[in-house]
């Protein structure tokens, strides 16, 4: 049995679906980051696995490498949003001195 | 000088006396009554100065002269003044000339303001000041203690200078016009005490009964006005003519010249036959109404005036009541002059007045007589005795005009001030003493306290009870004398009235003897016997008689004597002087005075027994009003036969009534519609106010809430919940993902 596209696929479609629930079920904001990074993870692992199955250019002149070079761009920037998250479950906790979620709901209207 | 001209002045310094004393009264403190004293004595000076030149006239012999001044008064529209003589049979021209007279002398077309006179306004005025000028004599020391007293004086100022301007006017309206200013004077003084009820309600009483006798006088006026023009209202015009009655005479009244009663008396039924009920509703007066002629009832109107002036039955209610007043008051305006008043007013139009109202006044008269004499029979209250005397006396001088004693009714006028004056004086000097105890059960053997006021009513009290040799008998005698020619004329006349015509000389004689008997059971009670209360004498200060009193009650005393108004003064024949000729009138012969001239002496005895009767106070007439028949008759005449509670439970009652159903439609149907009106308004109002509140502002304001609903509903999704917000992103995705799945083709 070869490893098809489609595992991949598969296999980024579950890393979504946890990323999602745990975004959702978790009350612990360090949880939700967690569950963020398991999303932007999908989209890198697609963007890597449609990159190693696309037919190589008509032109020539080395390997194909744009969905590498988007998943490199996928973890810096994953990795300044968690810099950006964290500075913020600090203020977060520095105001309600926990880092529940639910407490904060200064946002209802 | 004219005379005239004295008597104005002597008439204004009266007035003079009132504005000053009423601007600046409290100024003079006690010496208001002297300067007012002083005012009148000058009046009194002049009248005295006004006579002496009117007797040295030359004219003065002739058989009559009168002296008149014109001044422009109330000026009228022309069309006012025109005569329509509604019979043009003999002397048309006569009215219609005298107006022009009247016209042209008040310049223009109007009343005059006319100053009028004669003989009889000479004798009146100077009666009047001399009266006046004793009682401000005696009022000085009477309200010594008063505080009021300037405004007192004042007043009596005020009633001396109307009542001169009355015996001066000239015409009807100017008569009225100071009639009515007498009245006011009256009712000020008779209220003078007004804190206490009894003299406000009694000068209340006044009022409104001679309200009923003015609008009587002012019909009997507009009759006259109707019939002779305004213009001829006038009584006398420069050249002696006499216009009123003259202008009467031309409309072609006969009657006034007829010496025997006409119409109603004839025979009593056609009173009732002689009227249709068309010519009682739309009659004008045009001839006759109820069976007498027109110038029968405008007679009887101005004696309606006179008789509520001169307290004659049935408005004689009044007079005992005013005696609330101060006693100089009661002397001066309710004894001596105002309501002499009405007998004056009588005399003046007596030229005018047909048989028959002559007959009605003298019926009138001689009922009123009867009624003073016998109330004040039983009456214990000093003061009202002597009111009903002079309510009785009156009701002499009205007789004795009505049956034609022109000379005698004033002569009895002129004897009755005097004399009756100096009683009210001397009741006023008890008074005084006794400090205003006014019952005579309290009193009795005064005489000792108060000798010269005992001798100064003694005297005055004998004229009134005509006594011989006193003024009382001498007019009494000439007007009894003129009652019995007349009556005696009458009863040999036919008709109706020729059985019961001698009524007319036996009631007056009767009564009296009746006059006699209270006048000296009025004396012998307070003067005369023991002392019946004894305690009230020991808390009295010792008695002192003032010069101040004593001095005008003398005088009047002595003015009480026959010999001033016998023929040596001539004061008979001064009066009769005031008539213009052919007047008729009754001068009684010799012969019949000498005939009834005993009976009247007789009655002089009726005063002789009592001191017998009253010799131990009240006991003996206790006994005797205890007897049966004697004592209902008592209880009638104590309660005044019942007048007063007849005109309250028949007048006053009905009248208040009346008031209150007119007040209940006032409050009721009136105030109702306003209310009602202003009720609907109000609902209107409310409605209008509801509209505007949940209508237009409704819309308004529901914009808003449906809005703020809205924004309510809305604001529920945003719960603040990150993790809300993360599933509906989820459930949108799955949704948007699923329709994707479903629409796009494979």
């Amino acid at each position: 049995m070869t490893l098809t596209l489609t595992h991949f696929l598969v296999l980024s479609a579950l890393l979504l679906a946890s990323g999602l629930l745990t975004m959702v079920l978790k009350r612990n904001a360090i949880g939700m980051l967690m569950g963020v990074e398991l999303v932007l993870n999908a989209a890198a692992l697609n963007l890597t696995a449609f990159n190693a199955f696309a037919p190589a250019p008509a032109s020539g002149g080395g390997p194909r490498l744009d969905g590498q070079i988007f998943t490199l761009f996928i973890i810096v920037i994953a990795a300044a949003e968690a810099a950006i998250a964290l500075a913020i479950f600090l203020n977060f906790y520095n105001n309600f001195t926990t880092i529940d979620v639910d407490r904060g709901a200064h946002l209802k209207g | 000088m004219p005379t005239a001209h004295y008597l104005i002045l002597a008439a204004l310094l009266p007035l003079v006396s009132f504005v000053v004393l009423m601007a600046r009264g409290k100024h003079f403190g006690r010496f208001a009554g002297p300067f007012a004293t002083v005012l009148v004595f000058g009046s009194l000076g002049l009248s005295v100065i006004g006579t002496v030149t009117w007797i040295a006239k030359p004219e003065f012999n002739a058989a009559h002269y009168v002296e008149t001044l014109s001044y422009r008064w109330i000026p009228l529209p022309a069309t006012a003044s025109p005569v329509t003589v509604p019979d043009v049979t003999a002397a048309a021209t006569a009215p219609a000339t005298n107006a022009a007279a009247a016209a042209a002398q008040g310049g223009g077309g109007g009343i005059p303001f006319g100053v009028l006179v004669d003989s009889l306004s000479i004798a009146m005025f100077t009666m009047v000041t001399l009266v006046a000028a004793l009682v401000h004599l005696f009022a000085i020391a009477y309200m010594a203690e008063d505080p009021k007293a300037p405004r007192f004086f004042a007043l009596l100022g005020l009633f001396c200078f109307a009542m001169l301007g009355l015996v001066l006017s000239n015409s009807l309206p100017q008569i009225f016009f100071f009639w009515e200013l007498v009245g006011i004077a009256s009712y000020l003084l008779i209220g003078f005490w007004h804190e206490n009820r009894a003299p406000a309600t009694a000068s209340l009483k006044a009022v409104l009964v001679n309200r009923v006798g003015d609008a009587l006088f002012l019909m009997g006026i507009g009759l006259l006005t109707v019939h002779v023009g305004i213009a001829n209202l006038t009584l006398y015009d420069s050249s002696s003519t006499p216009v009123l009655a003259s202008a009467v005479a031309s409309t072609g009244q006969t009657e006034l010249l007829n010496p025997q009663p006409q119409s109603i008396l004839q025979d009593f039924t056609r009173l009732a036959v002689a009227s249709d009920a068309g010519s009682i509703l739309f009659h004008n007066f045009g001839a006759s109404f109820l069976g007498l002629s027109w110038l029968t009832w405008a007679g009887l109107c101005i004696f309606a005036g006179a008789a509520a002036k001169s307290a004659q039955f049935p408005l004689h209610v009044w007079l005992p009541d005013a005696m609330a007043g101060p006693t100089p008051v009661s002397a001066l305006i309710h004894a001596a002059t105002m309501v002499a008043a009405g007998v004056f007013l009588v005399a003046r139009v007596y030229p005018i007045l047909t048989m028959d109202a002559r007959l009605i006044i003298a019926v009138l008269g001689c009922v009123t007589l009867a009624i003073g004499a016998l109330i004040a029979l039983v009456q214990t209250d000093l003061k009202q005795i002597l009111a009903y005397s002079t309510i009785s006396q009156l009701g002499y001088m009205m007789l004795f005009l009505g049956v034609g004693g022109y000379v005698a009714g004033l002569m009895h006028l002129f004897t009755h001030a005097f004399f009756k004056a100096g009683l009210f004086l001397a009741a006023g000097s008890v008074l005084h003493n006794l400090h205003h105890q006014q019952d005579l059960r309290r009193m009795g053997g005064l005489w000792k306290r108060l000798p010269i006021t005992a001798f100064a009513a003694l005297l005055a009290g004998l004229s009134l009870a005509a006594a011989p040799w006193f003024s009382g008998a001498f007019s009494k005698e000439l007007g009894m004398a003129c009652v019995y020619d007349f009556a005696h004329r009458l009863s040999l006349g036919g008709g109706g009235q020729a059985k019961y015509a001698m009524t007319l000389f036996w009631v007056p004689t009767i009564a009296s003897y009746v006059t006699a008997f209270y006048i000296a059971r009025l004396w012998w009670l307070t003067f005369g016997g023991a002392p019946r209360d004894e305690k009230l004498l020991q808390h009295l200060p010792p008695p002192h008689e003032n010069a101040l009193m004593t001095l005008p009650l003398i005088l009047l005393a002595f003015l009480s004597l026959s010999l001033w108004f016998g023929p040596f003064f001539g004061v008979a024949s001064l009066i009769g002087k005031s008539l213009p000729p052919g007047v008729p009138i009754v001068r009684p012969s010799e012969g019949t005075q000498a005939l009834i001239a005993p009976f009247l002496s007789y009655a002089f005895a009726a005063a002789l027994i009592v001191p017998l009767w009253y010799w131990r106070g009240f006991g003996l007439a206790e006994r005797f009003i205890r007897l049966p028949g004697i004592n209902l008759l008592y209880v009638w005449l104590r309660e005044k036969m019942f007048f007063d509670d007849l005109y309250r439970g028949v007048l006053v009652t009905s009248t208040l009534a009346a008031a209150g159903v007119l007040a209940f439609c006032d409050r009721f149907l009136v105030d109702g519609v306003v209310n009602g009106v202003g009720m609907l308004a109000r609902v209107l109002g409310r409605l209008s106010d509801l509209f505007d509140r949940d209508g237009i502002d409704g819309a308004v304001n529901g914009m808003a809430s449906t809005a703020a609903a809205a924004s309510r509903a809305a604001l529920t999704t945003q719960t603040g919940r990150i993790r809300t917000y993360l599933l509906v992103l989820l459930w949108a995705l799955a949704a948007t993902a699923t329709l994707l799945l479903l629409v796009l083709p494979r």
